[in-house]
């Protein structure tokens, strides 16, 4: 049987290549996915192993790895002196570690995905794997050495000047060498080196380090030089094995990655998804063709067990084939992707290709099990003609049981519905993370649901598509009517592909407007400074020498600076801990209270915070009780709630005065300035004055009120382009699935159009006769796509109110959407309409 | 109506079939012709050929003044609109369409304006002016060959050819429609050639041409079907 089964691939190649795309497509977006996170993250283990080359434990900061405005605490270089003390200890060095930005040869500051540009002091041997390529290590604080993959890219040479942002203004440094990691080809993030002196001038750590390496002595395990430096630390810092700390570093790049890796996987799985329904479309068709094929393979004395294993290792079969083949093409996606990302200017690194295990087994795993379960049911339906169907005529319309069989994904899909419509509004849960929940389960039940009812909808759907150009008896336009809605459940399934990603496109573009509008309003309600001072990509911190030149420029009355860092309060982990100046925040900042008032915030003192509203709801939070502030390295404050605000755009979390910020966390580096000029102040030439004072921190920004609104909406708009890239892929799959559908169906039909050949129909209208029928088709699917986008966006949105996100249908997008629908349904239906244009009269006719 | 030394020749070198060696045959007006002859002899071979649906090899066909052999496609095409009619053995009706909608679906797709005197005539002379709102699915196998055949003469062509019209039909609708096909010839003064294989079929034609590896073997005015039976038997 499974020498029949392979025939019959090969012998239905083209079909077979179709069907295998849309499963080639999908898991080529999983491994693309994989292969991309994994050749990061080994160029990352890479660089970081080699950083910790020579040291046995490693000394450093507690520090919550996830999030990006994480500030570890230094430790004192004495600490160095007692660890050197030791028995076990052979050797050990500081090291500085801090954030900088390289200024490219265009003027602008590189930016480099998954980590961002490290400046480390010069760590001497038996430490760090360092290489030097070329020259020698920085020796005073005029010289740098850079790394290799930046000294090429932007043709930086020794000798030459390089600008340099660090804890400073920029400052241009001579290049005394240029490095890598150990012998690795270029990977890992863009990194400079300092002498250790230079480092701590430039971050302010007089007497500090941020890293100290140890190597062992002769004999000593690293277990045994664990307890021996642990009683050493302060309970901020830990020590680890190198290896375990590679592994946290690497978390660190996991996590800044994570949403990017989240994301792409997430439109694999669509992809998937969509493609399943090709398959299921494919197979069914294909299975119903075959019936005689079937009928006479069981009158041979084939069992019904045999005709679903044949069915099924075809499935199986091509799964693979397509699998293996989408393997191949991943790594060539994540070629893509990188090049993507690198042409819009973010560093990558570059070391070779990572196929792990995983992906491989991922890849065929989905691939394989998708096609064999879209493949069951059609393998299923086969084992069910009866032998005696191999003496009769081929296409016997089983007409009494059409209806019911509509039926029957109706029920199972009205019950879906309603129960999901009930868990998505009854979900009176109390936080918005729990409505949300329940909202994503109710769309997706709806989703199913409304798969299901589709059939049902198809016929009057394209009945009232089909009116206007039907009136005055005009039969083409019927005949693709009629041909549309002639198997109802498989047209369904052909724009079920196209109604999810265009539903998909219009619940994200909702969303993201929603996000967009709300952002916008909390921005032009809470700012009333002139300028804010941030970072060009608005959530990198900034240095704090950038506030002083606020304050020197003419015409500035009040400025006030902000500092962020990782957190805890009470209940509630992961949130954002916010220094504020109670004396100038008034002057530019309007707190939306729900519990307090400008008295609140200008008594507010140490000991005291004020708490957002969706924090305080989380840690279940109220005026006038005592909690706790954790920081990320472990110190604890008491703190009382004194006041309620909402702020979703630029105060989550909750406020603290700076003076106990800078106590409890080691934040150096701010989150923003606001400005105030004065009354009869020149807005325009402050505005200018202060970008002038700026020039010297390239990447940092003084926004106006209206620029700081527009560059919100423009950030969710550039990741409203990503998401359209990747849905176009998924729609890509679906438009497939109406090519394959369409192509199976004029088969099933040729003896049909040869017969309307004969009776005088030109190609032309044949041609015609398909294109409409296409577009019928994907007309339908982005009809029913949209209503269900506006309905998922509805709920959702329904669910975030309390977050200021509003409701409000795109109409341009809507319009524009079911035109792209319509002409990529005409688009699809080329290939198969062109076939059957071509077909031969004769051949036709006579074609069983 | 008329075929001149049609030759077909299937493929090429030692593979080749020649279908038809020399063919000359006329179908005068308002007659009604049976082509016979065993599996292979050429008959729809020649039908196709007289029909414009296929180009033979060397050889002319005329349709009145009209040399079929010399027109392209699109012409072919406009003259199987409007000139030619067709009855296929599997009847060929569009299963979305009502009897009515079947009937004038070559004019529709021509968009040509439609008689509906001449509709009504047609649907009444094939009895099937009550069927006219039915769907394929709901009709017998006789009376979607007499929508068929109401289908073919609806344009009022010069010539219908129908492909073993009763080859999927039991004897009494066999019966009815042959006898409609004769009164089309002789009260809607039609031009009528059948492919059959069936004698009582080709007794009902005013001639019977007997077709034999691609050769005209006979040809014969109104026989009865024991005559057209013995002639067959000759042929085997």
């Amino acid at each position: 049987m499974l020498g029949l089964t392979l025939r019959n691939i090969v012998m239905r190649r083209e079909r077979a290549a179709l069907t295998a795309l849309a499963v080639f497509l999908g898991v080529s977006m999983i491994c693309g996915t994989f292969v991309f996170t994994d050749t990061i993250r080994a160029a990352f283990r890479e660089q970081f192993t080699n950083a910790a080359r020579g040291a046995v434990v490693v000394v450093s900061s507690r520090q919550d790895v996830s999030s990006a405005i994480s500030a570890p605490a230094p430790m004192p270089t004495s600490l160095i002196r007692r660890i050197r003390a030791l028995p076990g200890a052979a050797a050990a060095q500081g090291q500085m570690q801090g954030v900088a930005t390289i200024v490219g040869r265009n003027g602008k500051p590189i930016k480099s995905l998954g980590s961002q540009t490290f400046a480390i002091s010069y760590l001497p041997p038996p430490f760090s794997g360092l290489t030097f390529v070329a020259g020698r290590r920085p020796r005073n604080s005029g010289e740098v050495a850079i790394d290799e993959a930046t000294a090429v890219r932007e043709h930086y040479r020794l000798g030459d000047l390089v600008p340099i942002v660090t804890g400073q203004p920029e400052r241009k440094f001579r290049i005394t060498g240029v490095v890598r990691y150990g012998n690795a080809s270029l990977g890992g993030g863009p990194f400079v080196v300092f002498d250790l002196g230079t480092a701590r001038g430039l971050y302010g750590k007089e007497g500090e380090v941020d890293l100290i390496y140890v190597a062992a002595a002769r004999g000593t395990t690293a277990g045994t030089l664990i307890r021996e430096i642990r009683p050493l630390l302060s309970p901020q810092l830990v020590v680890r094995t190198a290896g375990a700390q590679v592994n946290t570093d690497l978390q660190r790049i996991s996590s800044q990655l994570s949403l990017v890796t989240g994301g792409l996987l997430a439109f694999g799985f669509i992809a998937v998804l969509i493609g399943a329904l090709v398959i299921f479309n494919t197979f069914s068709i294909t299975v119903t063709q075959r019936a005689q094929e079937f009928a006479l393979l069981r009158a041979l004395g084939a069992t019904r067990l045999q005709v679903l294993g044949a069915v099924v290792a075809e499935a199986a079969v091509l799964g693979l084939l397509a699998s293996l083949v989408g393997l191949a093409g991943g790594v060539g996606a994540a070629v893509v992707i990188r090049a993507l990302f690198s042409a819009t200017g973010h560093s990558l690194p570059s070391a070779g290709i990572v196929l792990a295990g995983r992906t491989v087994l991922v890849g065929l795993a989905v691939g394989v099990l998708v096609t064999v379960a879209a493949g069951l049911l059609p393998a299923w339906r086969a084992t069910r003609v009866a032998p005696l169907e191999a003496l009769r005529a081929a296409g016997i319309p089983r007409r009494a049981r059409a209806g019911w069989r509509l039926l029957t994904p109706i029920v199972p899909a009205s019950l879906l519905g309603i129960g999901g419509a009930a868990v998505a509004f009854a979900a009176g849960g109390s936080t918005t993370s729990g409505r949300l929940t329940a909202s994503a389960i109710g769309a997706v039940m709806m989703v199913l649901a409304i798969v299901g009812i589709v059939p049902a909808i198809v016929g009057p759907l394209s009945r009232i598509l089909g009116w206007p150009f039907e009136r005055g008896g005009r039969i083409l336009p019927r005949l693709a009517r009629e041909n549309a809605a002639r198997n109802p459940a498989r047209t369904a399934i052909s724009a079920s592909g196209l109604m999810i990603g265009l539903a998909l496109v219009l619940f994200v573009t909702v969303y993201a407007n929603g996000l967009r509008t709300s952002t916008r309003q909390i921005i032009a309600r809470t700012v009333i400074g002139d300028f804010t001072i941030e970072s060009q990509d608005g959530s990198s911190p900034i240095p704090a020498a950038s506030a002083r030149v606020a304050a020197q420029t003419p015409g500035v009355i009040a400025v006030s600076a902000m500092k962020t860092a990782p957190a805890r309060i009470g209940g509630a982990g992961g949130v954002t801990a916010v220094g504020i100046d109670p004396t100038t925040i008034s002057d530019v900042y309007r707190f939306d209270w729900i519990n307090g008032s400008a008295a609140t915030v200008a008594n507010l003192t140490p000991g005291e915070a004020l708490v957002e509203r969706a924090t305080a709801r989380a840690a279940d939070l109220h005026v006038g009780e005592r909690t706790t502030v954790t920081t990320e390295t472990g110190a604890r404050a008491a703190v009382t709630v004194a006041g309620i605000y909402s702020d979703q755009a630029l105060l989550r979390g909750f406020a603290l005065p700076l003076t106990q910020f800078n106590m409890l966390f080691h934040q150096q580096q701010l989150a923003a300035v606001f400005v105030k000029l004065g009354p009869g102040a020149d807005r325009v030439a402050a505005g200018s004055a202060l970008n002038d004072g700026l020039r010297q921190f390239p990447g940092i920004v003084a926004r106006s009120q209206l620029q700081l609104r527009n560059e919100a909406g423009n950030r969710v708009h550039s990741i409203l382009l990503l998401f359209y890239a990747l849905l176009a892929i998924s729609m890509l799959i679906a438009l497939l699935g109406i090519v394959n559908t369409l192509t199976l169906s004029i088969y099933e039909r040729t003896r049909e159009l040869g017969m309307l050949r004969a009776v005088g129909m030109t190609p032309e209208q044949v041609r015609g006769l398909i294109r409409s029928e296409s577009a019928i088709t994907a007309t339908i699917g982005t009809i029913i796509g949209i209503a269900v986008g506006l309905g998922l966006a509805w709920i959702v949105t329904r669910a975030l109110t309390e977050q200021g996100i509003v409701f409000s249908v795109p109409w341009l997008q809507v319009a524009v959407l079911l035109v792209l629908g319509m002409i990529a349904g005409v688009l699809a239906a080329l290939p198969p309409a062109a076939r059957a244009a071509r077909l031969d009269v004769l051949a036709a006719i006579a074609h069983e | 109506m008329a075929g001149r030394r049609l030759e077909k020749r299937y493929g090429d070198g030692p593979a080749a079939v020649d279908a038809l060696r020399g063919v000359t045959i006329e179908l005068p007006r308002h007659s009604f012709t049976a082509i016979m002859g065993p599996s292979g002899s050429g008959k729809s071979t020649l039908m196709h050929l007289l029909a414009g649906l296929d180009r033979p090899t060397t050889g002319e066909v005329w349709l009145g003044s009209t040399k079929l052999s010399g027109l392209g496609d699109s012409d072919l095409t406009r003259l199987r609109r409007t000139r030619v009619g067709f009855v296929f053995q599997t009847f060929n009706l569009l299963p979305m369409l009502t009897a009515e909608e079947n009937v004038v679906l070559p004019l529709r797709i021509a968009g040509t304006e439609i008689d509906a005197g001449w509709l009504e005539r047609l649907l009444v002379a094939f009895n099937i002016e009550d069927r006219r709102h039915h769907r394929p699915s709901e009709m017998s196998g006789g009376e979607q060959q007499r929508v068929a055949l109401a289908r073919a003469l609806m344009s009022r062509p010069e010539v219908i050819f129908a492909d073993e019209p009763t080859g999927n039909l039991d004897s009494r609708a066999s019966e009815i429609v042959l006898t409609m096909l004769r009164d089309a010839v002789d009260k809607l003064h039609q031009t009528i050639a059948i492919v059959t294989h069936d004698p009582l079929a080709a007794a009902h034609a005013d001639r019977i041409v007997f077709l034999a590896d691609g050769r005209i073997v006979r040809q014969d005015s109104s026989l009865t079907a024991a005559q057209v039976l013995d002639a067959l038997k000759a042929l085997y």
